[in-house]
């Protein structure tokens, strides 16, 4: 995703540059044919990339994401590598300028796409909730489920990687059990049988269940239907058995919590070819598992029988009342770990039997509190990066970027980039050693910073390490749990100034701040990009981009937390779905 | 490639071709609820059973191979010293390579598809697929049906959560080795207790209360496979697959259910020796309940190991795969003498000697558990002065030969017991050439283990050298 380090200087020239037909032949193909070719035209495939058949500016639209990338590391002095000849400033401007308008122009073709969000299994801590909030009973089942994987945006709700396999559905059918056991059995029988006849007691049982599936399943059920009489057979065979009606019932309500109307956040298709707002049940549970992970209450479900979640003011309405219920914890503890990275203290990070402080819960939370307070405040997502309190100012990000014994200025300096600047580096090459051989012999008593000089001496690394590193580097008086330090272990005195290729001078945090306040609007796009993934449960692609410049300029330069998730929900694909991909 | 989006059914029938499930008798009825009554090992010989460990992050190769000769070993490795004990009962496998799982990224491609030997698909979770079935879960689909559990899946380290966007691949695929379809990873359990449970104490047939049978668990399922076909007719067409998964899923427990049921008919009894095992074994693995080590996790392994030999000695199932930890494995291992540091973190050694030393000890440390589960199995007698080892397959190893270079070549490979199913220890067996596919190995273990097998991965053949 580009970003617009350049955008002044873009600006300038722009002013000065009549429009071009095509302005990809005119410009950026010369440009490519002068600086690119040696590695990437002719047979040459270096990084797997050749850049000879693109022609005209008609062919970035199905390729989106490499001219995106082409785009970001030629403005950022990434490309030409270091070991070949530099690009003269002229041609890298009219690069990056003309490159602009052409992908402006590719993005536009791109069709609106709410794009397709697979039948979407509870996670883990999605289905714990739920089971709260219907039966009343807190006792987190799930904790004991299979660890769920993620995916897509990066957030273990990616419907795409929640899978089902033999022992999650046994644990969940252990976890019925023992859940309804607890639970007060007025959470799920709402009706008892008049007189003892068995025929009452049907039609009692008829009346409890079609109620408890119609909570559970969080959207009508129809009391005739077809999944009703399959468990009246079932409860009819058990009355004439003479099975207490309780226990009955009961045992079927654990056929409505293992059943995939349950497990599944399941909206039903309109058959449709083109893309359709989804039912206003669908919104209801939309709207409460990505602010509350959890089932819709009573008056989401009073607004989705009214359908009215459809509506601009009722959904920014609920989003705001959704917020300032204590449910709403649940957006920030699973959001922000996993976009910022704390999440991964849980398991790998600083050895706590050095630093102890990494088990304290108070210390991971610190980037959940901030946003919190964000969200109550309705402050800019920019005090992120500008406040002393920010994400430069918690130890816990300190400890997220370092191995279990040090520091890792590479870590660290990609994710800055990643985070703070929403420049992420391309991968290594998959086959390359972490350094080069060739400098076995003298690596011995280095410090790290003159090892990772190597990383920049070599030409299979400097395009991204000349980058990240000096970030990382800038850093480096934050120990591994963010204390701050002088000297490194080995003793010497730790040079926190740093360069950038592109001859911009980095001095040590404050330095870092500046460059992310100098680029913040690439900082909140990264962040809405994030918060759309998480809450529609599915990775980005390229027609999203629209959609998350929309947000963003929705809510304008400020930035702010609360409007920010309101314009999320207000979105095209949170309301939206289709049965087919969108042609082209 | 396999088709991603062929169920888990149709994937089983394909590969047991005529065998119908439920059917065919094991060896004896498995030990299930109860405590039964009949001597292990009387009746049909032992069946063969199959482990395979999982090792992240390769070795050091200079430290752990042990030279290019065929033949008996003579002289052991720095990292291999603990073999020793098991000489006579071990095939060090040298030189095999997976050659799919070249390119990609430096870890996820090379580490996840160990058991399948495929190409995996560079995704952020969309298309998810492994390329393959893996070798142990063809096993359960073939042979599974005859025991409790078609398969365990264990593990010491949690599934690391998010994507890893270094290389813009989800880290599920660093967390399983284990995969039912091409784009079905098997959940592992990490926690012992539950494990144990799993295995030995609890049925998916619970009976909720008095006047709630067995079969009405079954007659349970049944609805609830109702409500997913229903379910399935009113949903887009990419989301049917998911529904699959369901239906598949459920199925299978309605199948385990009825052979539970069955097996409870005709219970079996333990050994004293038996009986005092699993009690340990329960006590050993409530220790752990609920809890998740981050530190020295030496003895949480050993006691995963038990469970698994237990399963196997019990006859509860026949399959298993333990992941001492996943892909790109940032464990910390600051508890052995000498590391201070992860790792992921120290197989990124570039030779300098601080961090290459701790990447030998963690790689030492990986294969003296091995050993000490050889030994666990020897101990554990079966059949006709036999033991457990002779009807288990045991094969070790990582996706990655040198860790420090990401090399897919020369990986390390460690096989034991097996005898009865033809294998002959005490020696290195090495490639012919540098060319010869890991997944000849895996065809011939497969094979010996009872899998009918057309062709695996990348196999060029099966590695007969093995036997005798």
């Amino acid at each position: 995703m580009p970003h617009r380090l350049l955008a002044p200087l873009l600006i300038l020239t722009a002013a000065f540059a009549p429009a071009a037909e095509d302005p990809f032949a005119e410009h950026i193909v010369p440009v490519l044919e002068d600086n690119c070719f040696d590695c990437h035209g002719g047979n040459k495939r270096k990084g797997g990339i050749n850049f000879e058949h693109f022609t005209s500016g008609t062919q970035i639209v199905g390729n989106l994401e490499l001219w995106e990338t082409a785009m970001r590391m030629v403005a950022e002095h990434e490309m030409p590598p270091p070991d070949q000849a530099e690009m003269i400033t002229e041609d890298r401007l009219a690069f990056v300028d003309h490159l602009t308008t052409a992908l402006q122009q590719a993005y536009e073709q791109v069709p609106a796409d709410p794009g397709h969000v697979v039948f979407h299994r509870l996670s883990r801590t999605e289905y714990n909730n739920t089971i709260r909030d219907l039966l009343g009973v807190d006792a987190r089942p799930a904790d004991t489920f299979p660890a769920d994987g993620s995916g897509g945006g990066g957030f273990d709700n990616n419907a795409a990687t929640l899978f089902m396999q033999p022992l999650l559905m046994e644990k969940m059918l252990r976890a019925a059990d023992e859940v309804l056991a607890q639970a007060d059995p007025k959470a799920y029988i709402s009706t008892r049988p008049e007189g003892d006849d068995p025929a009452a007691a049907v039609r009692a049982a008829h009346q409890s269940l079609t109620d408890f599936a119609t909570r559970a399943w969080r959207r009508p059920v129809d009391p005739k239907g077809r999944e009703i009489r399959a468990m009246l057979r079932v409860y009819g065979d058990y009355a004439k058995r003479e099975v207490p009606y309780e226990v009955g019932v009961r045992h079927l309500c654990k056929a409505i919590l293992a059943s995939p109307q349950f497990i599944y956040r399941w909206e039903p298709k309109q058959n449709s070819s083109k893309p359709y707002p989804v039912d206003h049940y669908s919104m209801a549970s939309r709207l409460s598992y990505m602010l509350w992970a959890s089932m819709p209450d009573a008056e989401l479900l009073k607004l989705a029988a009214a359908e009215q979640l459809q509506d601009d003011a009722v959904i920014a309405k609920q989003v705001e009342r959704m917020l300032a219920d204590s449910k709403g914890h649940a957006l920030y503890d699973q959001f922000v770990p996993q976009w910022v990275g704390t999440a991964a203290l849980r398991d790998g990070g600083p050895d706590p039997g050095k630093f102890p402080e990494v088990e304290s819960e108070s210390f991971r939370n610190q980037p959940v509190v901030f946003f919190a307070d964000l969200v109550q405040r309705n402050a800019s997502i920019l005090e992120f990066i500008s406040s002393k309190q920010g994400l430069l100012g918690m130890p816990a990000i300190y400890a997220a970027t370092s191995h279990a014994n040090r520091t890792s200025p590479t870590i660290r300096g990609r994710w800055v980039a990643e985070v703070l600047l929403h420049a992420p580096p391309p991968p290594p090459p998959p086959n390359v050693p972490s350094l080069p051989e060739k400098t076995k012999e003298a690596t011995g008593a280095q410090t790290v910073r003159e090892r990772l000089v190597q990383h920049v001496e070599d030409p299979n690394c400097s395009g991204c390490h000349a980058r990240i590193d000096p970030l990382g580097f800038a850093l480096e008086n934050y120990d591994p749990v963010g204390r701050w330090r002088d000297r490194w272990p080995e003793g010497a005195a730790i040079d926190h100034v740093v360069d950038l290729p592109g001859a911009k001078r980095i001095d040590g945090v404050e330095g870092v701040r500046a460059l992310a306040m100098e680029r913040k609007d690439a900082f909140a796009r990264g962040f809405v990009e994030r918060l759309l993934a998480y809450a529609i449960g599915r990775g980005l692609q390229s027609y999203d981009r629209q959609v998350v410049t929309g947000i963003l300029q929705a809510t304008g330069p400020e930035y702010k937390a609360r409007d920010l998730i309101v314009q999320v929900a207000l979105s095209y694909p949170f309301r939206y779905k289709r049965n087919r991909p969108v042609a082209r | 490639m396999t088709d991603p989006r062929m169920s888990r059914r149709a994937v089983l029938r394909g590969a047991v071709g005529g065998l119908s499930i439920g059917l065919a008798l094991p060896f004896m009825p498995s030990w299930a609820a109860r405590l039964g009554a009949e001597e292990p090992g009387a009746g049909a010989p032992p069946p063969i059973r199959f482990a395979g460990f999982y090792q992240a992050n390769g070795v050091p190769p200079d430290h752990w191979n042990l030279g290019y000769g065929e033949g008996p070993i003579t002289e052991l490795s720095q990292n291999l010293k603990s073999l020793a004990a098991i000489k006579d009962d071990v095939v060090v496998l040298r030189g095999f390579w997976h050659r799919e799982t070249r390119g990609g990224d430096g870890h996820y491609f090379k580490e996840s598809p160990w058991l399948t030997g495929t190409g995996i698909t560079k995704t952020t979770g969309a298309d998810l697929n492994s390329g393959g079935v893996s070798l142990d879960q063809i096993l359960a689909q073939q042979v599974g049906f005859q025991t409790r559990l078609p398969s365990i899946e264990l593990s010491c380290e949690r599934v690391s959560s998010g994507v890893d966007t270094n290389v813009g691949v989800t880290r599920v695929y660093g967390g399983h080795i284990s995969w039912s379809t091409p784009s079905t990873p098997v959940p592992r359990e990490t926690d012992p207790y539950q494990a144990f449970q799993r295995l030995f104490e609890i049925t998916p047939v619970r009976t909720g209360a008095k006047g709630i049978t067995q079969l009405d668990e079954v007659n349970l399922i049944d609805v609830v496979s109702q409500h997913g076909r229903m379910v399935k007719n009113e949903v887009a067409t990419d989301d049917k697959r998911k529904v699959d998964e369901y239906l598949d899923t459920v199925r299978d427990i309605e199948q385990r259910l009825k052979g539970e049921i069955q097996r409870a008919a005709k219970p079996r009894v333990m050994t004293p020796g038996q009986k005092a095992a699993i009690e340990q074994l329960k006590k050993d693995a409530q220790s752990y309940a609920g809890a998740y080590v981050r530190g020295d996790h030496t003895d949480l392994v050993t006691v995963m190991m038990d469970i698994m030999a237990m399963a196997f000695w019990t006859d509860n199932t026949r399959v298993g795969t333990l992941m001492y930890g996943n892909a790109v494995s940032g464990r910390n291992f600051s508890f052995l003498d000498g590391v201070n540091s992860s790792h992921h973190e120290t197989s990124h050694h570039d030779e300098s000697e601080g961090l290459k030393s701790q990447y030998s000890k963690i790689a030492t440390w990986h294969a003296d558990r091995f050993t000490q589960f050889v030994e666990r199995l020897k101990g554990l007698p079966e059949g006709e002065g036999t033991t457990l080892l002779d009807h288990t397959i045991v094969l070790q190893g990582s996706g990655l030969g040198d860790g420090n270079r990401h090399s897919n070549r020369d990986l390390p490979l460690l096989l034991a017991g097996g005898k009865a199913a033809g294998i002959k220890g005490g020696r290195q067996v090495v490639s012919k050439g540098d060319d010869e596919p890991m997944c000849n190995v895996l065809k011939e273990v497969g094979e010996r283990a009872g899998a009918q097998l057309k062709d695996f991965g990348d196999a060029s053949g099966g590695l007969d050298r093995l036997g005798a």
